[in-house]
């Protein structure tokens, strides 16, 4: 298929080169849509106040966290079985765009605890599994800085990946398995939203905006690891021969 | 958009995503910065050059 003649990082260089402007174009429309429904358009909440707009960053923050972490299991385990380069490349760039993520969510959701619950922390199983999640990306992120053969960072931490991917579905059905302060789901697949419409648009803007702002990130920080991985290589060589002539 | 006593907690949220995407965007400038001088010296280094022996051919190379 011609779709994997994207799997070579020279080729994978320049695509994700000319797609980069589009996902960071995608990424500021939708966060201004979503920004003026969430603050201008939504509807104040009738319990919460104005407090409740803080969910607006804070789910879809969340949401892209577990997200991250599954897409970047993925490619680990693609890596271990296949022994592809731009996969673990791929897991290597998206992990600190997930851990950004996760502490965004864990740091709005304090900041809406405290008005709603009256704590900024509460050892609640969503919380907590959610922070484990932030230590995960963080071990990650360690073990792959601490060797110093890329190959062997990447097995090893692929391993850690696979193993901590575990913890996605426990912090996703924390509010069911267990009795929490957290709330339960309030966008299923199989129930009706549980927000106004207004609401659940500005939400799913902002949504949008994160995962295109997420691909962009990414994109951008997997064509600097390529070049430093791939820097002995022809296909590197060719592309820097404009700036060699420059300097 | 009213404010409420509430604002406080939606600065400070929305304020920590402001400064969590800056300094993320910082550092992957950083780092493409970091990653292109180091393939660029590589590529410099690795370059297949002329000898002095090739160079000394040339000059005196008869037409």
């Amino acid at each position: 298929m011609a779709v994997f003649q994207y799997a070579a990082p020279a080729r994978f260089y320049g695509l994700a080169g000319h797609l980069i402007p589009w996902f960071t174009a995608a990424a500021v429309v939708l966060t201004v849509i979503g920004m003026y429904l969430g603050f201008w358009v939504a509807p104040i909440d009738y319990q919460q106040g104005q407090a409740y707009r803080i969910i607006f960053i804070h789910v879809p923050a969340a949401w892209m966290g577990m997200f991250i972490y599954l897409v970047m299991a993925f490619w680990c385990a693609i890596s271990l079985i296949w022994n592809t380069r731009l996969s673990s490349m791929m897991a290597q760039a998206l992990a600190p765009t997930g851990a950004m993520f996760t502490f965004v969510a864990l740091w709005t959701g304090a900041f809406w605890g405290r008005p709603t619950w009256g704590a900024y922390w509460v050892w609640d199983a969503r919380l907590t599994s959610t922070l484990v999640l932030l230590f995960l990306y963080f071990g990650y992120l360690a073990l792959h800085g601490a060797i110093s053969d890329p190959r062997r960072a990447d097995r090893a931490s692929a391993l850690l990946a696979l193993v901590g991917a575990i913890n996605v579905p426990v912090i996703y059905f924390s509010v069911r398995w267990w009795n929490t302060l957290h709330q339960g789901a309030t966008i299923s697949a199989t129930a009706a939203p549980k927000m106004a419409q207004l609401m659940l648009w500005g939400m799913l803007a902002m949504v949008f905006a994160c995962w295109a702002y997420a691909i962009a990130v990414a994109l951008h920080r997997v064509r600097s690891i390529m070049l430093e991985r791939e820097a002995h290589t022809d296909w590197v060589r060719q592309l820097l021969t404009p700036v060699e002539q420059k300097a | 958009m009213e404010f409420d006593r509430h604002t406080f907690y939606i600065v400070a949220a929305y304020g920590m995503v402001v400064i969590a995407v800056l300094i993320e965007l910082w550092s992957l400038r950083q780092r493409r910065r970091r990653a292109t001088r180091q393939a660029v010296t590589i590529a410099a280094v690795t370059m297949p050059t002329r000898t002095a022996a090739d160079q000394s051919l040339d000059s005196t190379e008869s037409p």
